[in-house]
């Protein structure tokens, strides 16, 4: 194959030097080689004899005449196949196709506001003289209102409205509480201990804070005189991201001098996955159902276009 | 023949106009189309679609060389056949010693002697048959340069391809052509016998 290449090479040269078609350094270089190479010499002479037989070939004459009649160049017209005249039509219907192809894809993959995550809502014996207590939480924990003082023992929690996603109200602690200091929280709900108001878990005494077990507020205030962490939650971590969700316990809530027998209610953990369009949502499905016809009507329109 | 008057005539319509052209080409064009192809009828046909396909073209003719012009409609539309055909041409090596000149009428020659007649005739065929073993992309190149006298430009614009490939296609139509006659050599009339290699 080598040896192939080689002389290929070598008759492309032969053959531009018989047509004068080398540079000069090219020529030179040839010639150089054909002196000192007499089957190189041989070849080329071969090479030349055989270009000037071809050259060397009779020309034929024409048989007849070719002369052209106007039976010849004034063709019938002739009808249009159906496919042609379908065309325009189908060009259009691929427009419009990929046009909603594409717009469906758009919609497919357009953010999702995240709407916040709702808790339970409160029993209706929380709210209070009738007056509705706030049932948003924070996302991941039960109403503050839920919150029992069995196993809640937080020196002080200061869970202001700031410090949340939604409205809870204060809870404040008094001064020289002796609690023992809870469990810490290993997984704070969103709202709840991110920075904010909420530092006071776990240590803040000052300001506002946590009211021991069987304190009251005043009127217009909820006491929240315990809350309980389930510490089953704590010691058995849950497979949720950031570990553990703790469950609460509803508290006992007095408003305006009201004792409330506190009823645990387990807050229910909410998952906290990722949301927006699921991978087989009905938008993508259609999506692709358009993207499929785009091509089928793509290539008829191709060959409608082609039909002759 | 005025040349441009008679395309100017035609480009309006006139049909008499491009038969004078016609006349005054057609044996060029044929034989063309004939060393391409190898086989009379369909060079036949060739000739004749090229001549109709020009006269309905003619305002692609941007002036020139019309001869030019010609040949390269006719040039692609045999390449185009070549390309299409799955059989090789009619002359053959097996037919070669049965032919003469009364199977080849269209030669056309002076008045030499019956030897150099038939020698002619023989190394005519020779060649043609060794120009029908070349593959089309080769055998076009060849023909339109040492047949036609076109220079290596003309065929690259003729036939659509780089200069450098009209260079080695040629080359290489060449070299084939020159194996096959070499081994051949004994049938070739004496004063035709190319050198053996040293």
């Amino acid at each position: 194959m080598k040896k192939n290449r080689a002389q290929e090479r070598l008759d492309e040269q032969l053959s531009a030097y018989i047509d004068g078609a080398l540079s000069p350094r090219e020529r030179a270089r040839l010639e150089k080689q054909l002196a000192a190479d007499p089957a190189l010499r041989a070849r080329l002479e071969a090479l030349r004899q055989t270009v000037m037989l071809v050259r060397g070939l009779p020309p034929v004459r024409a048989p007849r005449n070719f002369l052209v009649t106007p039976s010849m160049v004034s063709r019938p017209a002739r009808p249009i196949p159906w496919a042609r005249r379908l065309a325009p039509a189908l060009s259009f219907a691929t427009a419009i196709s990929a046009i909603l192809c594409v717009v469906l894809l758009v919609a497919n993959f357009l953010p999702e506001r995240s709407e916040p995550q709702m808790a339970a809502p409160l029993p209706s014996a929380y709210s209070g003289g009738g007056t509705p207590v706030s049932t948003e939480a924070p996302i991941g924990i039960a109403p503050l209102s839920q919150i029992t003082p069995q196993a809640f023992k937080a020196p002080s929690l200061n869970v202001t409205e700031s410090a949340t996603e939604t409205p809870a109200p204060a809870i404040q602690a008094a001064s020289g509480s002796d609690l023992e200091t809870p469990s810490m929280i290993e997984s704070a709900p969103t709202g709840l201990g991110e920075g904010g108001g909420a530092g006071g878990i776990g240590g803040d005494t000052g300001g506002g804070g946590y009211f021991p077990p069987g304190a009251e507020r005043s009127t217009g205030e909820i006491s929240v005189t315990s809350a309980l962490i389930g510490e089953e939650a704590l010691s058995s971590p849950q497979a949720t991201p950031g570990g553990p969700i703790p469950t609460l316990l509803a508290p006992e809530v007095s408003i305006a001098g009201e004792e409330i027998p506190s009823t645990p209610v387990e807050g229910t953990p909410v998952p906290m996955g990722p949301s927006g369009p699921g991978l087989l949502s009905p938008t993508l499905v259609t999506a692709a159902g358009m993207a499929m016809l785009t091509a089928l009507l793509t290539i008829i329109t191709i060959r409608a276009w082609r039909a002759h | 023949m005025d040349e441009p008057r008679l395309i100017a005539a035609a480009r309006s319509g006139d049909l008499d106009a491009f038969n004078e052209l016609v006349l005054a080409y057609q044996d060029r064009v044929f034989n063309l189309a004939y060393r391409i192809l190898g086989d009379p009828a369909a060079a036949e046909d060739a000739a004749q679609d090229a001549f109709i396909s020009a006269y309905q073209h003619l305002s692609t003719f941007r002036g020139g060389s019309f001869l030019s012009w010609l040949l390269r409609t006719v040039a692609n539309r045999c390449y185009d056949e070549l390309r299409r055909q799955k059989r090789r041409p009619v002359v053959s090596w097996e037919s070669f010693g049965e032919m003469d000149e009364e199977a080849n009428p269209f030669l056309i020659n002076g008045q030499p002697t019956p030897e150099e007649t038939a020698q002619e005739s023989e190394l005519t065929d020779l060649l043609q048959a060794a120009i029908a073993t070349l593959p089309p992309d080769q055998r076009v190149v060849l023909i339109l340069s040492d047949i036609e006298g076109m220079d290596y430009a003309a065929v690259a614009a003729t036939v659509g391809i780089p200069v450098g490939t009209v260079k080695s296609r040629l080359a290489r139509a060449r070299a084939r052509l020159r194996d096959f006659l070499q081994t051949r050599g004994e049938l070739l009339p004496s004063t035709y016998r190319p050198e053996n290699e040293a």
